[in-house]
């Protein structure tokens, strides 16, 4: 036990906030640098592992009903070694290159069971991708392993995308996600036992969420390759209703993060607040990505979860050099809309800076 | 604050917290911001973004009307680009931060500078030398500015001086004979040199006590040399004497510095997957054609996750005991 957590543990019970001893110290949260590299070795080795299946099994991959059944068996295999031990990383790998061997397996029964004929319909690709889209949120939800939600959140995430453009319903995705990101993500606490279930679930829809509004930055080159390339449908939906959608979302994260910190939407810091939100999702149906990018930030700093607020921060960061690249628009019209749009959060930034500075100053002399 | 967080959440999901009260236990360990810093937080961010756009916007501004323009305006609005960063770091005072990224913008518009020089006048220079002189020019002011980013930065330009001119002229410093090669040499030896040099400075200049630059010149060096390392094994190509020395002295310094004298977990799991990689690669070259394809197969698996396995709990191992 250190100093830092005897003191931090004594802090807390003097206020009747903790119960019984204080938890044994055992390493927290692994790094992700570490969880990466293990991870990086796990793809590796399920890589020979299909190779071992193609090899010895090889009448498995002919038929596209083994093939899905052999995957379910090893992902249900792995599922039992995830909840059976999780203090043996040896058991943790086998278990994820089990799973990830599994998976591609499935994948592969499915697309084959489905296209076996030679015939290729958009109505049979939609469908075979709302089953993967399934399939991995259900793996998201069950599978007992950090990197594995992570993962099969972003499969996810992903695969609702593809979903949901070949159902004409371009980046509508978006709105969606970003629903239930911002549902987990202002619920942390308050839903702190399933933690090790949401945050990885979280991170993954995040990372998911910010490739798709990259993407509605080069929406005109996005519809071409989706027309052309893909022979996609013309979209019913433009892409800025869904920017709007998400606009609603982020006044919806302001006013919970509001009111968590019992600050009233009538009073002058409430409708401020309220005010250079609605500013922004006004400049984000132009700018995709700032209204996602801002809340992924004030998110993160309101949980105090420093990989979100970087997120957030680099999304911005890259929305803004994928805007220089977007053939939407001249050089001049960006420049006039970032202007415009720079001129506004100045002048907000400036007035909130009078605004408290004086309150602060007074409470500092007091 | 970050630590505490972690800590609460831990105590939380072992229930020695209730889960109506880590919301008020977070706030009372700090983790949390209160409400009178959110002003604080949003202007400055509001602050930031504002002038990010509009810098942003005066740069796609001049790049739209960039061809209409006569060279000496061209000119013009880069020296006194360049000119407005000196200034705005003799004004604001050496020890601001805003100060010190002043200095690192007006270094990446020198080198602007220079590349629309060579550009304009067509000099016939190679292009190695605009990174090569844009490296060295901003030197005095990495001297002055004592930040870690801008060091970084005359770094990456002198790497990108060396390939550029190792792919012009075909050999440095008599290597050449396999360009192959001799590219990750080049990288090796650069990487390695400011590496080393990085984590010595470092104790004495505690400005560069920044644990992403040495990470990332590691990463720079360790991943050719374990390149060669098994294409020296698996080809038998290159300076194996050599190479081997090198690798083994890397790894083995890399883990005894990194675990005991400067503790960082980073540096020990890149060394780790660098030998995973490097003993993988053995046993696939060396075992792999000898044996039945199945065995072959199964037997990677089980011995990547082994390895993996390992590591891990090994890693995991001095995480606790760096924390504690």
């Amino acid at each position: 036990m250190s100093l830092q957590q005897a003191m931090l543990w004594q802090k807390l019970h003097d206020k009747n906030l903790t119960s019984g001893d204080m938890p044994i110290n055992k390493a927290l949260d692994t790094p992700w640098y570490v969880q990466l590299m293990v991870g990086l070795v796990a793809w590796w080795s399920a890589f020979f592992f299909l190779g071992l299946i193609a090899s010895a099994l090889h009448f498995i991959l002919d038929n596209n009903a083994f093939a899905i059944l052999f995957g379910i068996m090893l992902i249900a295999i792995a599922y039992r070694l995830f909840l059976q031990n999780q203090v043996s990383t040896f058991r943790y790998q086998f278990a994820l290159a089990l799973s990830l061997a599994g998976q591609g397996l499935f994948i592969f029964g499915l697309f084959d069971f489905a296209f076996s004929h030679g015939h290729r319909g958009d109505n049979q690709l939609i469908t075979v991708l709302w089953v993967l889209f399934v399939f991995e949120s259900m793996l998201a939800w069950i599978m007992p392993s950090m990197i594995h939600r992570f993962g099969s959140a972003l499969a996810a995430g992903l695969t609702l995308s593809f979903t949901l453009a070949y159902a004409q319903l371009y980046f509508m995705h978006a709105a969606i996600l970003f629903t239930v990101i911002a549902t987990i993500w202002l619920n942390e606490f308050n839903w702190v036992k399933h933690r090790e279930r949401l945050i990885p679930i979280g991170y993954g829809l995040t990372i998911a969420l910010i490739y798709q509004e990259v993407m509605a930055s080069f929406y005109h080159t996005f519809i071409h390759i989706m027309k052309n390339w893909l022979k996609m449908e013309q979209s019913w939906l433009p892409y800025w209703v869904a920017e709007l959608l998400i606009g609603g979302i982020m006044l919806w994260v302001v006013w919970q993060l509001l009111q968590r910190n019992n600050v009233s939407t009538r009073s002058q810091t409430g409708i401020l607040a309220l005010f250079a939100s609605t500013v922004v999702i006004v400049l984000s149906t132009q700018a995709p990505g700032l209204a996602v990018g801002l809340s992924l930030i004030i998110l993160g700093y309101a949980n105090g979860a420093r990989m979100l607020l970087s997120l957030g921060i680099v999304s911005l960061l890259f929305y803004i050099s994928s805007y220089y690249y977007s053939l939407d628009m001249s050089l001049l019209e960006k420049a006039q809309i970032l202007a415009v749009f720079g001129s506004i959060l100045l002048l907000i930034s400036w007035v909130m800076s009078k605004k408290f500075q004086p309150k602060q100053e007074n409470t500092h002399a007091a | 604050m970050d630590f505490q967080r972690k800590l609460i959440l831990h105590w939380a999901c072992q229930g020695a917290i209730k889960q109506s009260d880590t919301q008020e236990a977070l706030n009372i360990s700090g983790a949390l911001p209160q409400a009178h810093q959110w002003p604080l937080f949003l202007a400055t961010l509001l602050l930031w973004l504002g002038a990010l756009a509009v810098t942003i916007s005066i740069l796609f501004f001049f790049a739209f009307n960039w061809n209409d323009m006569s060279r000496f305006t061209k000119f013009g609005l880069l020296e006194a680009g360049v000119f407005g960063c000196a200034a705005l770091y003799w004004f604001i005072g050496s020890e601001h931060f805003l100060s010190k990224l002043a200095l690192t913008i007006g270094s990446i518009l020198v080198g602007v500078l220079l590349a629309f020089y060579g550009q304009t006048y067509q000099t016939g220079a190679d292009p190695w030398q605009l990174f090569a002189y844009w490296g060295l020019l901003i030197i005095p002011w990495a001297l002055l500015a004592r930040f870690a980013t801008l060091w970084f930065l005359i770094i990456v330009l002198i790497n990108t001086a060396l390939q550029l001119y190792f792919e012009a002229y075909g050999q440095l410093l008599g290597l050449g004979d396999r360009p192959d090669e001799d590219v990750f040499w080049i990288a090796l030896l650069f990487n390695g040199t400011c590496w080393l040099a990085w984590e010595a400075a470092s104790t004495k200049f505690t400005w560069l006590n920044e644990r992403w630059a040495p990470r990332l010149l590691a990463i720079a060096t360790a991943a050719p040399l374990t390149a060669m390392f098994i294409m020296v094994i698996i080809e038998s190509i290159g300076f194996p004497v050599l190479t081997v020395i090198l690798y083994l002295a890397m790894i083995t310094l890399g883990f005894t510095v990194y675990q005991k004298r400067i503790p960082d977990l980073f540096m020990l799991a890149g060394f780790c997957l660098s030998v995973i990689s490097t003993i993988a690669s053995v046993v696939i070259a060396e075992v792999l054609e000898h044996v039945d394809e199945i065995i072959g197969f199964l037997g990677m698996t089980i011995f990547l996750i082994s390895m993996a396995a390992f590591a891990a709990n090994w890693l995991k191992k001095m995480h606790q005991e760096q924390s504690s």
